[in-house]
């Protein structure tokens, strides 16, 4: 899995956890092991307004982009996001 | 019959002695006789046996009796001896308190012939000061005359009026008179009430709070803070609202891989970036740039895009020409969408016929204008 990160100025805040192909976003579970290999998914077919972008799965791997908020003078990992690749199950650790 | 003696102790002490038997051997007649007498002497030596043993008993008596006296006729001797001694010590210490008694009336002697020079001359002493008060008295009484303005001691007010000091207890106090030091300094002090003369603070260790006009506090910044206003460190920072009033910043400047914003404390936002891909784009093919904005709005915003094709990869070589058409989507809103006319801008002219080039890249701006709040 890799999950790119869109960072935006907003007061709301993200929480992500994920186990397996399954992404809990804010509490709310988004199943995307149904999306076949080589399929993509438009954004707005997830209900979710964390979710920008297509989601694909490329050789087996899913990606996706999710909107990171921010707050006013946001550090640089935050406002310029790596993308994070095959994440480890479990709550992730957003870029702060 | 044997013979025995019988001896009979008399008061003369002498002994009486009989031997019966010869008188038996010479005359039995007379022995009768003789016993009769024998008999009557007997009870007599019987009777004198007897008062002999009476004076004998009493000469003891007697003896005992004089043995007792002696021995307290020499206790009382040895009393005497004692007494003797002691009457001497006591006349010897009675001769020596009288040789001391005779010393101590010589001393009286003098003592009292010098207590009479000394009260002589006491009484002397005493005519003197009778004199000097005398004189004195004279001297106090030629003082206090009528020349001398004392003379009415008895009056505290007319003895003023005498000597020249009889303004002295009765001026009002309006009237009292202050040094010129004092004046001098009393026109140095401010004035009580509006307070004209007052031109400068100096020293002024407490700040004047905000209810005297003041700020409350001691320097510029906390100055304004505490005056809810803004300054120019204040100016910019993280902006925030409250039903519509300003809980931060006036301006906040952000910028975020998805491009820059403002945010005004008014509501008013503005954010504006870049968008790029090497994606190809036959002509007739189009892109709808829906870009992520770098800062959330409320509503829908006011965006402008703009698309440039590229003849070469990665927004190089010759620009193509573009046909941007309205396109409203529930996803990207009004954002609109861009069509490669496959025409270079270089060796053509804009057309709604297609051309032929193939854009091997875009790159596009976008602008949005709205509210956060």
């Amino acid at each position: 899995m890799r999950i790119s990160f869109s960072p935006q100025r907003r007061d709301d805040t993200l929480s992500v956890s994920k186990q397996a192909d399954t992404l809990t976003i804010n509490g709310i579970a988004y199943d995307l092991s149904v999306v076949p290999d080589g399929a993509t998914l438009p954004a707005s077919a997830v209900d979710c307004a964390f979710v920008t972008g297509d989601i694909e799965r490329i050789d087996g791997d899913l990606h996706l982009t999710l909107i990171l908020p921010h707050g006013p003078s946001p550090s640089h990992a935050a406002a310029f996001p790596e993308p994070m690749i095959n994440p480890p199950d479990g709550l992730l650790e957003l870029p702060q | 019959m044997s013979d025995f003696n019988f001896v009979i102790q008399t008061d003369d002490t002498s002994a009486l002695e009989l031997k019966l038997g010869q008188v038996l051997q010479t005359a039995s007649t007379a022995a009768a006789a003789s016993a009769a007498d024998a008999k009557a002497s007997e009870t007599a030596a019987a009777n004198s046996a007897t008062n002999a043993a009476a004076s004998a008993t009493g000469a003891a008596n007697s003896a005992s009796a004089s043995a007792a006296s002696a021995e307290g006729a020499g206790d009382s001797a040895a009393t005497a001896y004692d007494s003797a001694t002691s009457a001497a010590a006591s006349a010897s210490s009675a001769g020596t308190s009288a040789s001391n008694a005779a010393a101590s009336e010589g001393n009286a002697a003098t003592s009292a012939e010098n207590a009479a020079v000394s009260a002589t001359n006491s009484a002397n002493s005493a005519a003197a000061a009778a004199d000097s008060a005398s004189d004195a008295a004279a001297t106090l009484a030629s003082a206090l005359t009528k020349a001398a303005n004392l003379s009415d001691v008895e009056n505290a007010s007319a003895a003023r009026a005498n000597i020249g000091l009889g303004d002295v207890d009765n001026t009002a106090d309006a009237d009292k008179p202050i040094s010129t030091l004092q004046q001098g300094a009393l026109d140095e002090k401010a004035a009580k009430g509006e307070n004209g003369d007052i031109t400068s603070l100096t020293g002024l260790t407490t700040p004047l709070s905000i209810a005297q006009g003041g700020t409350g506090a001691n320097s510029a910044n906390a100055a304004a803070d505490a005056l809810g206003a803004y300054r120019k460190g204040t100016i910019l920072g993280g902006v925030g609202q409250t039903d519509g009033v300003p809980i931060g910043a006036i301006i906040e400047r952000g910028k975020n891989a998805n491009g820059e914003y403002v945010r005004f404390a008014d509501g008013t936002q503005i954010c504006f970036g870049v968008f790029a891909s090497t994606v190809p784009v036959a002509p007739g093919g189009y892109v709808a740039p829906a870009p992520t904005l770098p800062v959330v709005f409320v509503g829908t915003p006011a965006i402008q895009t703009e698309i440039l094709f590229f003849a070469g990869g990665a927004a190089a070589g010759v620009v193509l020409f573009s046909i941007r058409q309205g396109y409203l989507s529930s996803a990207s809103a009004n954002f609109g969408v861009y069509i490669n006319s496959g025409r270079s801008s270089a060796s053509d002219v804009p057309s709604l016929t297609l051309g032929s080039v193939t854009a091997q890249s875009y790159w596009g701006t976008f602008m949005a204008i709205g509210r956060w709040f």
